[in-house]
């Protein structure tokens, strides 16, 4: 099989990953749960993976790292925990629906929302962002990168627009956490969301929340925190304030063996090279007869994705065709991001989205591209 | 008996014959307490860092009923845990000295 779905999940991890789930589903028992060694290993694997995100992404400290099962957790959490009604909050066409849910909820309740919608090719105008703030706009909530057109926004500018204005800046990272550079002070970043088994290449079930120091979520979720028992209230000490529950350390231990791996890579030769994939397969499918490609590709720093379509085919059965026949795995139909869709004009065709990894290989982009130009010229 | 609860019955019965019934020989030691447990954990990760004598036990009951972690110490170190603990802006919720 090629995998080309990368950005629904990376399925080739480094061996490492799996070493370390192997190893702590055999050894490490409930962290915060006890002093005996197998709890403390699990307690010591939770710390160093927080101080490696942290150090990651440039946080306050490792103690304003929260774990969540994944990207929606931590945006639920964060986007529920920050605003509510009376609050004007801004965001984007290009969101998923882990953000346009919980931020639709928040409407419902009273909060007001607006949304940039993008121009043909996917993009947002920061300046109408910025018109758009008002006295009870409470923060902005942006993806880094589209899931469906690989579109990246300028965080940089936007985090400039937040602390002129005085706002938060909600950021989902679930596309660019990994190869792409964040950094949450430079950016300005109030909360970084991000899921830890796409780009971040650890396992399922791991997500993180890097919070800046001052910025005060309130809990999505209350109950066991292994310290102050006997209080009514959940502690409200990050990053005890958003854990509850045991934590998935198994599959941490995945993540932060991920993370060890990106710390031994050159992170700007991965990332070029995801683009240079990326960049190889839309100039070898742009110009078939038939083939629309959505997205702008004349950006020099993107997520390595290419949506497209053949002809007016259904995406799905597109989709099928390329597994059923090629064995390449793509991800049709509507990505989770109606609005991004409405701004394309693909809401009924939905459209075949082509994601890569740096462990794609450019034999697999080039069979990739004939798959695509069989499909698109055959009568 | 299981060979593990025979193991258990001959260590408690060595415990006995050493007079340490049921508990070790209690010293004074400092008990350092946190506000969370990844601060406890930061506490015992740059402690070991810089050879610093100490280790992670739970909360003994004599601070507070509820549970948790803290860290202890020989109580001639309190000054040294003090001034790293600033050093690393490591927070912490109480410092005490205990029989343990």
């Amino acid at each position: 099989m090629i995998y080309l779905d990368n950005a629904a999940t990376t399925l080739h991890k480094p061996q490492v990953v799996a070493d370390a789930v192997k190893d702590a589903i055999m050894t490490m028992g409930n962290a915060s749960r006890g002093a005996y060694e197998s709890a403390l290993a699990s307690n010591r694997v939770l710390f160093d993976t927080r101080e490696l995100l942290n150090e990651k992404f440039n946080g306050d400290g490792p103690e304003f790292v929260a774990f969540t099962s994944n990207a929606t957790e931590s945006l639920n959490t964060t986007i529920r925990g920050l605003f509510g009604p009376g609050d004007h909050v801004i965001s984007t066409a290009m969101e998923h629906n882990s953000v346009l849910r919980p931020l639709f909820y928040l409407e419902d309740a009273g909060m007001e929302l607006s949304f940039v919608m993008t121009d043909e090719k996917g993009n947002i105008s920061l300046e109408e962002m910025e018109g758009m703030i008002k006295d009870n706009t409470k923060g902005i909530v942006c993806t880094h990168a589209s899931n469906l057109t690989g579109n990246m926004n300028d965080l940089e500018a936007i985090g400039q627009i937040c602390k002129k204005h005085n706002i938060l800046f909600v950021v989902d990272a679930s596309q660019t956490a990994g190869v792409f550079p964040i950094d949450m002070k430079r950016m300005n970043i109030s909360a970084l969301c991000m899921t830890g088994h796409k780009g971040l290449l650890g396992p399922q079930g791991t997500g993180a929340i890097c919070v800046r120091k001052g910025v005060n979520i309130r809990p999505f979720k209350v109950g066991g925190s292994g310290v102050h028992s006997y209080d009514r209230h959940h502690p409200t000490d990050m990053p005890t304030a958003l854990e509850a529950g045991t934590a998935n350390v198994h599959s941490l231990a995945g993540l932060r063996a991920a993370l060890l791996y990106f710390k031994e890579q050159d992170l700007d030769a991965l990332r070029e090279y995801e683009l240079s994939l990326m960049r190889m397969f839309y100039e070898g499918i742009k110009d078939i007869p038939d083939v629309k490609v959505y997205g702008d590709f004349s950006a020099a720093m993107r997520a390595p994705i290419v949506l497209m379509n053949i002809g007016d085919y259904d995406s799905s059965a597109v989709s099928d065709e390329l597994e059923q026949r090629f064995e390449i795995a793509t991800r049709a139909g509507a990505h989770c991001a109606p609005l991004m869709h409405q701004c394309l004009g693909t809401v009924d065709q939905g459209a075949v989205r082509f994601s890569f990894s740096h462990f794609t290989t450019k034999e697999e982009v080039l069979a990739a591209i004939e798959a695509v130009k069989i499909l698109a010229t055959e009568e | 008996m299981s060979l593990l609860a025979k193991e258990v019955k001959i260590r408690w019965v060595k415990r006995k014959q050493n007079k340490r019934v049921f508990m070790r020989s209690k010293t004074l030691t400092l008990v350092i307490t946190f506000p969370s447990t990844a601060m406890a954990m930061k506490m015992e990760k740059e402690m070991q860092s810089d050879h610093m004598p100490g280790r992670i036990i739970p909360v003994p009951k004599a601070i507070t009923s509820s549970c948790g972690l803290a860290y202890i110490t020989a109580p001639e170190h309190e000054e040294l845990m003090r001034n790293k603990m600033l050093e690393k802006e490591i927070r912490f919720d109480d410092i005490v000295t205990l029989m343990l």
